[in-house]
């Protein structure tokens, strides 16, 4: 059984669900960008492979883009299915870059040890505000995240008492007060899939009725056509079909939006960094191609696109460290 | 193309034709039974026996032994540790040389009476002493890379400024480190329990400190992760359930006895993952327990037995968690060390470490060695091997109490982001969703394809018979990807607002059929004379057409008239149905399209090939068309229709990509044709490409595709044998 022509089919899915999918970036705050405009060097060229996130996987395609419009003989092919799929492929060399929506696991860690004796390097290269997506007719104001929780989990770690399974629990009336919620969520392989369910099931199980999704742009596209729907996602993916709830860490606390200014003073509850993965032998320089890739996915330009595709961008002195590592 | 019309060129033409066919055929029986080999040896690891061997056995000095010790040793199991009453000491496990290193001055004439880890993977360690004082320590070995890309590994020792809680030895505690105020649960003399909350980075540390209630015959403590759960062993055999939320006064919530026996608890201890609790007793006793919502008020808790592990013959003196995964080490007073897993009940690994009392017990961090530490002060050093420890046959497909849950269930949930999830392999759900989704698929496609094959075989004018037939062929020619892609997007959406009107259509699409035919019936010859017999039928599409489009506009009246405008609710309240979205019906009626130009094509060959002249004799005898179908022509060709519907269920069975797309892919057991399932096919083409190769996810995935394979070779088998069963019977002969 080959399951490389089923790896193409969801590929060519997740791209026709883009299609769909009218993207809008955030405009409601326009964050500083950071970093220094991109310095080309001279004798890059080769290809490169990308495999992982599926969040990433626009944003992967954009510094693609960017960076071939910097080196002409460079090629780059990035495909993205969720971050599971990242560290297999770093180990089994078959790509040179693992973006990756979640830390690696120790496990994974130990299987790419057990290959190369010391451990993969992390950038992080962009923030994620994970948001909550309901339906555009839908007027929740915001959610706390123990109620997130009873709405999606069967273990209710967040401490809330009793599950919701109708959006009336939640504080609607009239006609939605009797609904049940429709959950919609990512497959397992996913990074989203794991960070929320660390963050907001404090690693309590999912219901087994949260349809899992193959990308963020079916779960939001799903979520559009549901209109009794909720799920989550990489705030990346918001179309105007959808909305995003704003979140309270705690119940009782006021409900915040999902912005960079909320994210950058963690008042927002789910955020996260935004990983590359890559095989950087201790005591070693990375192959010329991949370093000029990571410069510029930390340059003006590469940040740039950070913001275009809907993400926020990182901050000076992180992007300062990271430029140090990686000569 | 030219015959060679030689009689030796055809007996070679012949005899090549021949040999060609025969190894077609005997390649096609040694690849399908490749595959079954291949999926056999892929799967076959799962069920291999656990195995253990001891590697090294070190002599350390014995006066270590003298008190309460703790065990660790690095991921890479180079060097161990052991932080003892008598002081601390690293081991070089490759050489077997003590590591030397700067004694720390905190410890230096401090005699340590308790010692605890504070739990997950952390290296950080506190120890309670005869004087009342705690010391905060990380304790571990750094590895780091030289600049030639050397690994270099070094112990490192870090201690906290002692802080003073109480007066007089502390002889049992349990800690859970947070920044800026650690937990600390403290037994003491005359049992005494002081709670603490400790700032460690703060240099006088103390934050608040309170005594709890004393409970009398205390032996050992342990808080849990989320530090509202405080349980306390007794020498009666009781385990006592404080509740903490929020510093409210510390509440009994709960007393419960271990053993029928009330033999005393020796200790208390967490799997990984900190919530659920192992109960040792000093009859050798191993139980673990978890917390339920109470049936009466959901927002309190009740403490629960959920497994019972094999019990030791002799007290139980040491424990220790695995890292990872729900498997514990226990040991006990004779020198015996078991190697249990919580969730199957399986006591995987028992080994005989001489007849020294065991002072400590470690589970290297990857889960691939224990050591021991006995009074001897030997140091025993076991490879295990025990690569699947969650898979077994029971885990596979029965119920299983999972950790955290209130009862056993079937669960599919396999992957987090964290390590110290337990996947949850249960197939039960997948094996049904699998079912499910091939029994409304069926349902649907088996009467419209066999209807339809009767029709265009027996009554349709043969000139369309022609077309219709390739045209439906051409149905199978569809991508399901394309299928699954318009089912889970257009159809699933269109299916939830158009409800009513479609259930409105199944009224009234037979009824305006059998007014038409009556109509027909009745209508004078000069009327119904011109059209040839066979396509009069052809006049009911704009009849058939005309009833969905009415049923389509009177959408909303028929909600209004039959579900009280709000079918939805009207499901959940006459039938408790939650009409999910994404449900059966959907891929029911997708997937039926599917396989539909399957079962038709053959069916429609079976009826065709039955023999003219049979038929003509039938209708010669006085039978009319409806009883020569019924009972000439149908019996004649059950053997071809039987493989008809065979082979669209085996078609079903495997079909992925409508399912991956439609279904939701939500592991549920649920009959209800509103609600969705998820698939073993559908589930392996999600979850094959994160599986890490050679791990249990990968080879339960492949134990699920050996499922499917044997199911499918089963049905083609048992059809087989039908078939000629029914040819025998009903031949044309």
């Amino acid at each position: 059984m080959s399951h490389c022509p089923r790896r193409l089919t969801i590929g060519l899915i997740s791209l026709a669900m883009l299609l769909f999918t009218l993207r809008i970036s955030t405009a409601a705050d326009q964050p500083n960008i950071q970093g220094q405009p991109y310095q080309k060097t001279s004798g890059i060229s080769g290809a490169i492979n990308s495999i992982g996130s599926d969040t990433l996987n626009n944003l992967m395609t954009l510094w693609a883009e960017g960076f071939r419009r910097q080196y002409l003989n460079v090629k780059i092919q990035v495909e993205g299915k969720g971050s599971s799929t990242a560290p297999p492929a770093l180990i089994g060399s078959t790509a040179q870059l693992g973006p990756m929506s979640r830390q690696m696991k120790s496990s994974e860690i130990d299987a790419f040890e057990a290959k190369f004796g010391y451990p993969p390097t992390a950038y992080p290269v962009a923030v994620d505000a994970l948001a909550i997506f309901v339906n555009k007719d839908n007027p929740v104001q915001g959610l706390s995240l123990p109620q997130v929780d009873a709405m999606f989990s069967k273990s209710r770690r967040q401490g809330h008492p009793s599950d919701l399974t109708k959006w009336g629990q939640v504080g609607l009336a009239g006609e939605w007060a009797n609904t049940p919620i429709s959950l919609y969520g990512r497959n397992s392989a996913s990074g989203t899939y794991g960070f929320f369910k660390e963050h907001a099931l404090k690693n309590g199980d999912f219901k087994d009725q949260v349809k899992e999704q193959p990308g963020s742009a079916s779960v939001v596209q799903g979520i559009t056509e549901d209109r009794y729907a909720a799920g989550y996602s990489g705030i990346g993916y918001v179309t105007s079909g959808v909305k995003m709830v704003p979140l309270a860490a705690k119940s009782g606390q006021p409900f915040v939006e999902p912005s960079l200014e909320n994210t950058k003073n963690g008042t927002y509850p789910l955020w996260r960094y935004l990983y590359i993965y890559v095989n950087q032998a201790p005591g070693k320089p990375l192959s010329p191609i991949v370093r000029e890739f990571l410069k510029y996915v930390y340059s003006r330009e590469g940040q740039a696109d950070v913001v275009k595709d809907g993400y926020f961008p990182v901050d000076a002195p992180l992007i300062e460290r990271q430029l140090a590592a990686i000569k | 193309m030219t015959m060679p019309t030689k009689p030796r060129w055809r007996a070679v033409v012949d005899r090549f034709a021949g040999w060609i066919i025969t190894v077609g055929g005997l390649a096609t029986i040694v690849s399908i039974l490749a595959i079954f080999f291949f999926l056999l040896r892929e799967v076959t690891p799962l069920f291999s026996a656990p195995s253990a061997k001891l590697a090294q056995r070190l002599t350390l000095p014995a006066r270590l032994a003298d008190g309460p010790v703790v065990l660790g040793v690095d991921d890479r199991r180079t060097v161990a540790y052991l932080l003892t009453a008598g002081g601390l000491l690293f081991v070089d496990l490759r050489s077997g040389q003590v590591v030397p290193i700067d004694m720390p001055a905190e410890l230096k004439g401090r005699r340590l009476t308790a010692l605890a880890h504070s739990g997950g993977q952390a290296t950080r360690y506190v120890a309670g002493t005869a004087e009342g004082d705690l010391l905060f320590l990380k304790m571990g070995v750094s590895s780091t890379f030289a600049s030639n890309g050397q690994r270099i590994t070094s112990p490192v020792i870090k201690v906290g400024h002692p802080v003073h809680v109480v007066e007089g030895p502390i002889t049992d505690l349990s800690y859970r480190f947070a920044e800026g105020g650690s937990r600390l649960a403290l037994l003491l003399e005359r049992q005494q329990l002081l709670l603490a909350e400790i700032d460690e980075s703060a240099p006088q540390g103390m934050v608040r400190k309170r005594l709890a209630q004393p409970i009398s015959g205390a032996t050992s403590v342990a808080l849990d992760a989320t530090l509202e759960h405080l349980y306390v062993g007794t020498d009666g055999g009781r385990i006592i359930h404080l509740g903490l939320v929020n510093g409210e006064p510390d509440v009994i919530r709960g007393s419960y006895e271990v053993t029928p026996s009330s033999e005393a608890i020796t200790r208390l201890a967490f799997l990984s993952g900190d919530r659920s609790l192992v109960v040792m007793t000093s009859g050798g006793a191993v139980s673990t327990w978890g917390l339920v919502r109470r049936t009466d008020d959901p927002s309190l808790w009740r403490l629960q037995r959920t497994h019972e592990l094999e019990s030791h013959a002799a007290p139980i003196v040491a424990y220790a968690p695995s890292q990872r995964v729900k498997s514990f080490a226990t040991a006990d007073a004779s020198g015996r060390i078991f190697v249990h897993h919580a969730t199957s009940e399986k006591t995987e690994i028992r080994l005989s470490n001489g007849s020294s009392l065991i002072m400590a017990l470690a589970i290297a961090p990857k889960g691939d060695g224990l050591l021991a530490f006995d009074a001897l002060g030997h140091l025993s050093v076991y490879d295990l091997h025990n690569p699947y420890p969650e898979v077994t046959f029971q885990t596979l497909f029965g119920k299983v109490w999972y950790d955290g849950y209130e009862r056993p269930e079937h669960v599919w949930q396999s992957s987090a982001g964290s390590d110290d999830f337990e996947p949850k392999l249960g197939l039960m759900p997948l094996a049904f969703g699998t079912l499910k989704g091939t029994v409304y698929a069926l349902l649907l496609a088996i009467p419209i394809a066999i209807f339809a094959a009767i029709f265009t075989s027996q009554f349709m004018h043969p000139n369309y018979r022609a077309t219709i037939k390739p045209i439906i062929e051409v149905m199978a020619a569809l991508p399901t990807v394309v299928l699954g892609f318009l089912a889970g997007l257009w159809l699933a959406p269109l299916l939830e607002r158009l409800f009513p009107a479609m259930i409105g259509m199944t009224l009234a699409i037979p009824l305006v059929v059998v007014a038409s035919a009556l109509l027909w019936h009745f209508l004078p010859p000069r009327f119904t004379g011109g059209i040839a017999p066979g396509s009069e039928s052809l006049l009911l599409i704009p009849i058939i057409a005309a009833a969905i489009g009415g049923c389509l506009w009177a959408n909303q009246s028929i909600e209004a008239a039959l579900f009280g405008g709000d079918y939805k609710g009207w499901l959940l309240n006459a039938f408790g149905i939650q009409y999910d979205q994404r449900n059966a019906l959907v891929v029911g009626i997708v997937m039926g399209f599917a396989i539909i130009p399957v079962i038709y094509s053959i069916a429609e060959e079976a009826l065709t090939n039955v023999p003219r002249s049979q038929i003509a004799a039938s209708l010669a005898l006085g039978a009319t068309r409806w009883q020569t179908v019924v009972r000439l022509v149908f019996l004649s060709a059950s053997p071809g229709i039987f493989s008809a519907i065979m082979i669209g269920f085996g078609r079903a069975v495997g079909e992925t990509m409508i399912v991956l797309m439609a279904a939701g892919n939500t592991p549920i057991l649920d009959w209800n044709w509103a609600n969705g399932f998820r698939t073993l096919s559908a589930n392996i083409a999600v979850e094959i490409p994160e599986a890490p190769q050679g791990g249990s996810l990968y080879r339960v995935l492949f134990l699920a595709a050996l499922l499917l394979f044997v199911l499918t070779f089963a049905v083609n088998s048992i059809a087989e044998i039908v078939r000629q069963r029914l040819r025998e019977k009903y031949s044309h002969g």
